[in-house]
C-alpha cells in the first residue's frame, strides 16, 4: 500500500468509528453537571431552559452548520471530530495545526498533512486542558497581582493570532491572500450582511477563485492529474 | 453566592471530569492511530516529532490567553464547571454568552448581585444544550463533508493542498476583517502578528531551521501583543 492508501483505507476508517461514537458519548457526558445538580435538587425549569435555548439559538444556531462545513477542508476528518468536541478552534486549533504542518514540512489538505494535523490538534487540546485546569483552579487568587500592562496586551491576543496565520498562509499564496481579505474587508465594511454570512461568502467565494485560477495554470504547482 | 459551595463542590469536579475524560479517550485513540499510520506511510520520526513540538509551543500563549480570559467565568460559575466548558466544547466568548442568556431566562443578567443558584444553574444548561449542534452535525457531517472535499477537487489531488490554503486564508480573512478595522491596539496586533510571523518563517525556510517555525507563533503573538499595548 502507498502512504495515501494506508491513510484512506486504514487510518480514516477507524478515525471515522471511533470519532462519530465517541462524539456521541461525549455529547451525552457533557449533561453530567445538569445532572449533579438535579440530583442536588435543582433544576431551572423546562421554561428558563427554553427561554434562555431561544436566546441561545438565535445566537449561534447558524454557526452550528456553518462552522463544520467551513473549517472542514482546513481540518480534514480527525480534526473536525477533535475541534468541534473540544472547542478554541479559531484561536487555538486551527493556529496550532497550521504552525506544526510548516514546521513539519508537510501540506494541509495531503495525507500527510492530516496525520500532522490529527497530532497537532491532541497535543493543543491537551495542553489547553492542562493549563485551564490549573487556571480555574489557582486563577482567583493570583490575578489581581498580575501587572495591568499584562492584562492589557492579552485584550490584543486574537488579532495577534489572526494576523501571524494570516500571514503564514499568504506567503503559500499572496494572490488568494489579497482576494480574500478584499472580500472579507468589503463584506464587513458594507454592514448589510451578519457575520456568518461573511464568512460563508468569502469560503465559497475562495472555493470558486482558488479552482478556476489553478484551473487555468495560475496557482503555483498544477502538477499533471493523477 | 450560596450556590458557589455547590458549584466548586468535589462532587461537581466528577461531573466536570467525566465529559472531559471522554475527551481525553478520543485524543489518546487518534494520537495512536496518527502515530503508527504516520510511520507506516514513510514519514519519518523526526517529521512527526517535529510536528508534536510545535504544536506544544504555539498552544501555550493562546491557551495562558484562554486562562487570562476566563476569570468572569470562573468567579461566576465555578471553577469545574469553567474549566469543562473552556477545554471542552466552548470558548469565552460562547460561554460568558451563554451564562448571560441563562441569567436573563430568570430575570437576571451574569455577575449582577441577584444571580443566585437558579441563574446559575439555568446558565450550566443552557450553555451546555447550545453547543449539542457543533458536536451532532459534526458526528453526522464529518464523513460526507470528506466525499464534498473530493468531489470539489474534481478528481485532481494537486489541486487538494490549494483547496486549503484557499479556505484558510477564506476562513482568517473573515476573522481578521473586524480586527484590523477595529483600529488602535487591535490594528496593530495584526499587522505586527502577520509582519513578525512571514519574516520568521521566511528566515526558517531560507536557513532550513524548523526550530524558528516551531517558535514561529508564540514569539509573533508575544511580539504583537506587547507592541499593541504600548501603542
Amino acid at each position: 500500500m502507498d502512504a495515501e492508501e494506508i491513510y484512506s483505507k486504514k487510518f480514516l476508517p477507524g478515525i471515522m468509528k471511533w470519532g462519530a461514537l465517541l462524539l456521541w458519548v461525549g455529547l451525552v457526558f457533557s449533561f453530567a453537571p445538569s445532572m449533579y445538580l438535579l440530583f442536588h435538587g435543582i433544576f431551572p425549569g423546562w421554561a428558563a431552559i427554553g427561554k434562555g435555548f431561544g436566546l441561545g439559538f438565535a445566537a449561534v444556531g447558524v454557526m452550528w452548520f456553518v462552522e463544520p462545513f467551513s473549517y472542514f477542508p482546513v481540518l480534514g476528518i480527525p480534526g473536525t471530530y477533535l475541534a468541534f468536541l473540544s472547542g478554541n478552534i479559531s484561536n487555538l486549533k486551527l493556529p496550532c495545526t497550521a504552525v506544526s504542518q510548516e514546521a513539519a514540512g508537510v501540506e494541509g489538505g495531503t495525507s500527510q498533512g492530516g496525520i500532522i494535523a490529527t497530532i497537532a490538534m491532541v497535543v493543543a487540546t491537551i495542553v489547553a486542558t492542562v493549563l485551564i485546569f490549573i487556571g480555574a483552579v489557582g486563577l482567583a487568587s493570583v490575578v489581581k497581582y498580575f501587572p495591568p500592562f499584562l492584562i492589557k496586551a492579552t485584550t490584543f491576543v486574537l488579532p495577534a493570532i489572526f494576523g501571524a496565520i494570516f500571514g503564514q498562509f499568504l506567503l503559500s499564496n499572496v494572490t488568494l491572500g489579497i482576494i480574500a481579505l478584499a472580500i472579507a474587508i468589503t463584506l464587513t465594511l458594507v454592514k448589510v450582511i451578519p457575520g456568518w454570512g461573511i464568512l460563508v461568502i468569502t469560503i465559497v467565494a475562495m472555493i470558486i477563485i482558488s479552482r478556476v485560477l489553478f484551473q487555468k495554470g495560475l496557482l503555483g504547482k498544477s502538477k499533471s492529474k493523477e | 453566592m450560596e450556590y458557589l459551595s455547590l458549584a466548586n463542590s468535589a462532587g461537581m469536579w466528577v461531573a466536570c471530569i467525566l465529559p472531559v475524560g471522554v475527551l481525553i479517550l478520543l485524543c489518546v485513540i487518534f494520537y495512536r492511530k496518527a502515530m503508527a499510520s504516520g510511520r507506516e506511510m514513510g514519514m519519518t520520526r523526526e517529521t512527526l516529532m517535529v510536528g508534536f513540538n510545535a504544536a506544544l509551543i504555539s498552544s501555550i500563549g493562546p491557551s495562558l490567553a484562554i486562562v487570562i480570559g476566563m476569570l468572569a467565568l470562573v468567579v461566576n460559575m465555578g471553577a469545574p464547571f469553567a474549566w469543562l466548558r473552556l477545554s471542552y466544547i466552548g470558548s469565552i466568548m460562547y460561554e460568558l454568552m451563554m451564562a448571560d442568556f441563562g441569567a436573563q431566562a430568570v430575570g437576571t443578567t451574569l455577575g449582577a448581585a441577584d444571580f443566585g443558584q437558579k441563574a446559575f444553574a439555568n446558565g450550566v444548561w443552557i450553555e451546555t444544550v447550545c453547543s449539542l449542534g457543533w458536536i451532532a452535525v459534526a458526528a453526522v457531517a464529518t464523513p460526507r463533508l470528506e466525499v464534498l472535499r473530493k468531489k470539489m477537487a474534481g478528481g485532481n489531488i494537486a489541486f487538494l493542498p490549494i483547496l486549503t490554503s484557499a479556505c484558510m486564508l477564506g476562513a482568517f480573512a473573515y476573522l481578521s476583517a473586524s480586527k484590523i478595522l477595529a483600529g488602535h491596539g487591535s490594528t496593530w496586533a495584526w499587522i505586527i502578528g502577520a509582519v513578525c510571523m512571514t519574516s520568521l518563517l521566511v528566515i526558517s525556510r531560507k536557513m532550513k531551521k524548523t526550530w524558528i517555525a516551531e517558535w514561529s507563533l508564540g514569539v509573533s503573538m508575544l511580539v504583537a501583543m506587547c507592541i499593541a499595548a504600548l501603542v
